[in-house]
C-alpha cells in the first residue's frame, strides 16, 4: 500500500466513525406506535394462566391474532428481554430464556429477516448475557446478541412530549428495527416499585443514572412518548419476584404465578401486571404519569381483556 | 548454532506474543497469561510451598545449571521486551554493543537491598525492579488502557454483533501509575539503546540469582582460541556485553543465552562445551569478598531501614481486592504485577490513586467509578501469581466482606428532591441497602452493615454528584458475612384466578 492509498483509507475509516445520520422516524414506524385502540376486534390485553411459559405464549399470540399480525416478511425484529443481572434463570431476575428462544423462533417463522437481542445490563454484561442463558438461547434460535455496554452504540433522540426527560440516548438497534417486542419479566422493584413493560425500557437507554437523579417515575413515563414504541409487549409472570427486587437475594423471594400477559399497550399491560404483584393501584406512580401523557390506558374497565386459563 | 538461535527467537516471539496479547486483551487471551505466570521466577519463589511452584523453581534452576540463562531470552517477559526494544531502536544507533563491566558487587548489593527489604516488610523496591512486575506495570499503565480505548472505539465500526474486538471496556488511566510506567519504560528503553541488556546484569533480581547459578553451569558457551580470528563480530553482537575479545573470554554468568554471538561468528568459534579447569582462566568475575560484603551490608540495610522508618499498615485508606485479607498482609505480598488490574472485568481494580504510605504505592485498590466488584466474580483471586489476593471459592466470595456501606441521607435524592430513586438498593446483592417507607409515599434507603459485603454496587450506581449519597469504606480485616435465613413469602402458591 502506498502512502496515498493509506491516507485515503485512514480518512475513510475516520469519516465512517464520525458520521452519524440524524435519526428521523419513518412514517411506517410512526404507525407502529402502540395502538391505544386495538385493531380488528382483537383483545387489548391477553392474560394466560396455568401453562408452561411456552404454552402460554402460544395461546396468547393465537388470541391476539398470531405473531404474523405484528411481524411481516423480511422485517428486522428487536426482542428486548430483561437481562439486567448476573443471575441464573432459576433466580427469576431475568426473562426466562426458553421464552426468548421460542419467541425468536416464532419471529423467524413469521418471516423476520433478522432478530436482535440486547440489554444495557446492570451487572457486567458478559456475565449477564451468559449466566442468564439468554445468549445461548438466542444463538440456538438463530438470533443475534448485540452489545450495549458502550456509549457509542447509542444515538441521542428528542422526546418533545416528555415532562422531565427531554432527550435520551437510545440504542441504535431500537431505532433501526422494524418491529420491537418488549419481553420483560415481572418483578418487585425497590426504587420504581415494579419492573415490567415500561421499566424494562430503561435497558435500551444509555444513562440510567440520569433517570434516578432527575425523577425516576416521570422519566420512565416520559420515555413512553418516544415516536417508535414497542410493537408488542409480553410479560413473563411465571415465577414472580415479590420482594427484594429487582435483583433478588434468594429464590425465597419468588412466587409461582404461572401467568403471561400480552398487549400492544405498555400502560395497560403494566396496570394488569401491578395487580399480579399485589401492588396498590396508586403505588406505582409511573403508570398514572404515562396514562396522563396519553401513551396508553390505565383504566382496565375500559379495555377488552381476554383471560385464558390452561 | 544458527539453528539454536532461531529456535530461541521462535520461542521468544511466541512467549512475548502470548504475554502481550494477554495483557492487552485479558478477556480473550487470559488463559495464556495464567499459563505463563506459572513459568515465572516470581511465581516459583513466592508460591514456593505449592508443588507447581517448586517444579517451576527446580526446572529453572536445573536448566540454568545445565546450559545457562535460557530463561532470560525465552520466558522472561521483560527480557523479551528488551529484545524487542533493541530490534526497534538499534537501527538508530549504529554503534555496536561493547563489553560491559561485570558490576558484580553492585548487582549483589541491589539484590540484597531489595530482597532484604522485602523480607523486612517493604516489598516496593523489589517490585519495581522485578522483571515480571515491571512488565506488568508498563503494560497496565500504558499499553492496556490505550488498547482498550482502541478496541472500544473500533468496535462499532466493525459490527454491532459480538466479535473479537468488541469485548474490551475502557480501562481507567491512573495518572500516578501511568507516570511510573512511563518512567520505567523510558529508563528501560534508554538502557537498552545505550547498552543492551545492562538491566539484566546490574539490577534484575532474577538475573542476580540466575547469574550465580550460571557461573557454575555444566555446559557453557566459550570462545575457541584456535578458530577465533579476533574479528570482534561476536563482541559487537553481544547484548549482555559479556564477551571480552582482548582476553578471548565469555563471561557465561552474565550471558542471557541469546546466541547472537555464535550466529554472528563466521568460523564457528563460539560453541557449547565443558569448561576446562585450566589455570589460565582469569577469575575476573565476582571477587568473593567484595560481593559478600555488598550482600551483607545491603541485606542489613534493606532489612533494618524499612522497619525503622515505616509504620505497620493499619486499616487501609482504600478498599483492597477480595482475598487481600488485611492491609499488612497484602502490602507485604503483592508484587504489583497488575495482572489483577488488567484482568478485572468490571475495571474496578486500579493502583492506589493516593497511596497512604510508601507501602501501598503501586498496590491495587478498588475504585467504583466504572463498576462494582461483581458478586459472582473471583477472577483476581484466581490469577494472582503470588497469592497476595488469596484464592476465594466463588460461593464464599459472594459473602466476602471487603468494605462497609455509609449512607448519607442529607445528600440522597429522596431527601433533597422528594423523588423516588432506589438505585443503590436495586443493585445491592444482599439487600444490606433496602428501601423502606418514608413520608409522602416515598421509599428511602436503609442500611444493614452486618450483611454488607462492600462490593460498591450502591456507590457505583448512586446518581448524586459531586459527592455520592452512599459510599463504601474499607475494612481493617476482610471477613465473611452470614446471610440470615430468608423468611417464606406470606402467601405462596398459584392464584386460582386473575387478579384483574
Amino acid at each position: 500500500m502506498d502512502r496515498r492509498s493509506f491516507i485515503s483509507l485512514v480518512s475513510a475509516l475516520a469519516a465512517t466513525y464520525n458520521f452519524k445520520l440524524p435519526y428521523r422516524a419513518r412514517a411506517e414506524e410512526l404507525n407502529l406506535a402502540s395502538g391505544t385502540a386495538a385493531a380488528g376486534g382483537f383483545p387489548d390485553i391477553v392474560a394466560v394462566m396455568g401453562g408452561t411459559p411456552v404454552e402460554m405464549l402460544d395461546r396468547a399470540l393465537t388470541a391476539a391474532g398470531g405473531l404474523s399480525r405484528f411481524v411481516k416478511q423480511g422485517q428486522k425484529v428487536l426482542v428486548k428481554p430483561n437481562i439486567g443481572w448476573d443471575k441464573t434463570p432459576e433466580e427469576g431476575a431475568n426473562t426466562n430464556p426458553t421464552l426468548v428462544k421460542h419467541l425468536i423462533q416464532l419471529c423467524f417463522k413469521a418471516g423476520a429477516k433478522e432478530v436482535n437481542v440486547f440489554d444495557n445490563t446492570c451487572n457486567h454484561w458478559q456475565a449477564c448475557y451468559s449466566n442468564s442463558q439468554i445468549e445461548a438461547a438466542v444463538k440456538e434460535a438463530g438470533g443475534t446478541m448485540l452489545m450495549a455496554h458502550e456509549e457509542s452504540y447509542y444515538t441521542e433522540i428528542d422526546l418533545p412530549h416528555g415532562v422531565a426527560l427531554k432527550k435520551a440516548k437510545v440504542h441504535k438497534a431500537w431505532l433501526e428495527s422494524d418491529v420491537i417486542i418488549n419481553l420483560p419479566i415481572l418483578k418487585h422493584h425497590g426504587g420504581a416499585r415494579m419492573t415490567a413493560a415500561m421499566k424494562n425500557l430503561m435497558g435500551v437507554i444509555w444513562d440510567r443514572r440520569h433517570y434516578h437523579r432527575t425523577d425516576l417515575h416521570q422519566c420512565i413515563a416520559d420515555f413512553t412518548t418516544i415516536d417508535k414504541k414497542p410493537t408488542l409487549n409480553i410479560i413473563d409472570a411465571y415465577s414472580v419476584m415479590m420482594r427484594n427486587g429487582p435483583r433478588g437475594v434468594s429464590t425465597a423471594d419468588l412466587a409461582t404465578k404461572k401467568m403471561l400477559l400480552l398487549s400492544t399497550d405498555m400502560v395497560a399491560i403494566d396496570t394488569a401486571a401491578a395487580r399480579i404483584l399485589e401492588a396498590q393501584p396508586d403505588e406505582i406512580a409511573y403508570i398514572a404519569m404515562a396514562a396522563a401523557l396519553n401513551t396508553g390506558i390505565a383504566d382496565l374497565s375500559k379495555l377488552k381483556i381476554e383471560r385464558i386459563t390452561i | 548454532m544458527r539453528i539454536v538461535k532461531n529456535l530461541r527467537l521462535l520461542a521468544g516471539v511466541a512467549v512475548l506474543t502470548c504475554f502481550v496479547l494477554a495483557w492487552l486483551r485479558f478477556d480473550t487471551f487470559g488463559p495464556a497469561a495464567t499459563l505463563l505466570e506459572h513459568t515465572q521466577m516470581a511465581y516459583a519463589i513466592f508460591e514456593l510451598p505449592l508443588i507447581s511452584a517448586a517444579i517451576a523453581l527446580i526446572a529453572i534452576t536445573l536448566t540454568t545449571l545445565l546450559v545457562g540463562r535460557v530463561y532470560c531470552s525465552t520466558l522472561c517477559p521483560l527480557g523479551l521486551l528488551q529484545d524487542l526494544i533493541a530490534r526497534l531502536t538499534r537501527r538508530f544507533n549504529k554503534k555496536p554493543y561493547q563489553k560491559l563491566a561485570p558490576h558484580a558487587s553492585m548487582h549483589m548489593l541491589i539484590f540484597a537491598l531489595a530482597a532484604a527489604s522485602a523480607v523486612g516488610g517493604f516489598i516496593l523496591p523489589l517490585t519495581i525492579i522485578e522483571p515480571f512486575s515491571t512488565f506488568g506495570q508498563i503494560f497496565a499503565g500504558i499499553f492496556q488502557p490505550l488498547a482498550a480505548r482502541f478496541f472500544s472505539a473500533t468496535a462499532p465500526l466493525l459490527s454491532t454483533g459480538i466479535n473479537w474486538f468488541g469485548q474490551a471496556s475502557a480501562k481507567p488511566f491512573s495518572l500516578l501509575n501511568s507516570m511510573i510506567s512511563v518512567l520505567l519504560l523510558a529508563g528501560l528503553t534508554i538502557a537498552v539503546y545505550k547498552a543492551g541488556r545492562v538491566y539484566c546484569n546490574t539490577i534484575c533480581p532474577v538475573g542476580a540469582i540466575l547469574r550465580f547459578i550460571a557461573k557454575h553451569s555444566i555446559f557453557r558457551l566459550a570462545i575457541d582460541d584456535n578458530a577465533c580470528t579476533s574479528c570482534r563480530l561476536c563482541e559487537k553482537a553481544c547484548k549482555a556485553g559479556c564477551i571480552d575479545l582482548a582476553s578471548k573470554t565469555l563471561d557465561f554468568s552474565r550471558c542471557v543465552s541469546c546466541y547472537n554471538c555464535a550466529a554472528s561468528c563466521n568460523f564457528a568459534a563460539i560453541k557449547f562445551g565443558r569448561p576446562a579447569a585450566t589455570a589460565g582462566e582469569k577469575p575476573d568475575f565476582m571477587p568473593g569478598r567484595r560481593a559478600a560484603i555488598a550482600a551483607i551490608a545491603g541485606g542489613a540495610a534493606g532489612y533494618a531501614l524499612p522497619k525503622a522508618l515505616l509504620a505497620a499498615s493499619q486499616s487501609p485508606a482504600q478498599i483492597l481486592p477480595p482475598g487481600a485479607m488485611t492491609a499488612e498482609r497484602f502490602y507485604q505480598s503483592c508484587i504489583s504485577c497488575h495482572l489483577c488490574v488488567i484482568a478485572c472485568p468490571s475495571s474496578v481494580i486500579k493502583p492506589h490513586s493516593t497511596p497512604e504510605s510508601p507501602r501501598s504505592l503501586l498496590k491495587p485498590a478498588l475504585n467504583f467509578d466504572l463498576g462494582m466488584c461483581e458478586q459472582n466474580c473471583n477472577l483476581c483471586s484466581q490469577i494472582c501469581p503470588v497469592n497476595a489476593i488469596q484464592p476465594v471459592a466463588a460461593d464464599r466470595k459472594k459473602l466476602m466482606k471487603i468494605g462497609e456501606v455509609e449512607y448519607k441521607k442529607h445528600l440522597c435524592v429522596v431527601e433533597t428532591d422528594g423523588k423516588d430513586c432506589g438505585a443503590c438498593a436495586e443493585h445491592c446483592p444482599t439487600q444490606a441497602v433496602r428501601m423502606v417507607p418514608y413520608h409522602n409515599n416515598l421509599m428511602i434507603p436503609q442500611t444493614d452493615p452486618a450483611i454488607c459485603i462492600g462490593c460498591g454496587s450502591c456507590e457505583h450506581i448512586c446518581p448524586v454528584r459531586p459527592d455520592r449519597a452512599i459510599i463504601v469504606h474499607p475494612v481493617a480485616q476482610q471477613t465473611f458475612i452470614e446471610m440470615p435465613e430468608p423468611e417464606a413469602l406470606p402467601d405462596g402458591g398459584q392464584p386460582a384466578e386473575f387478579p384483574f
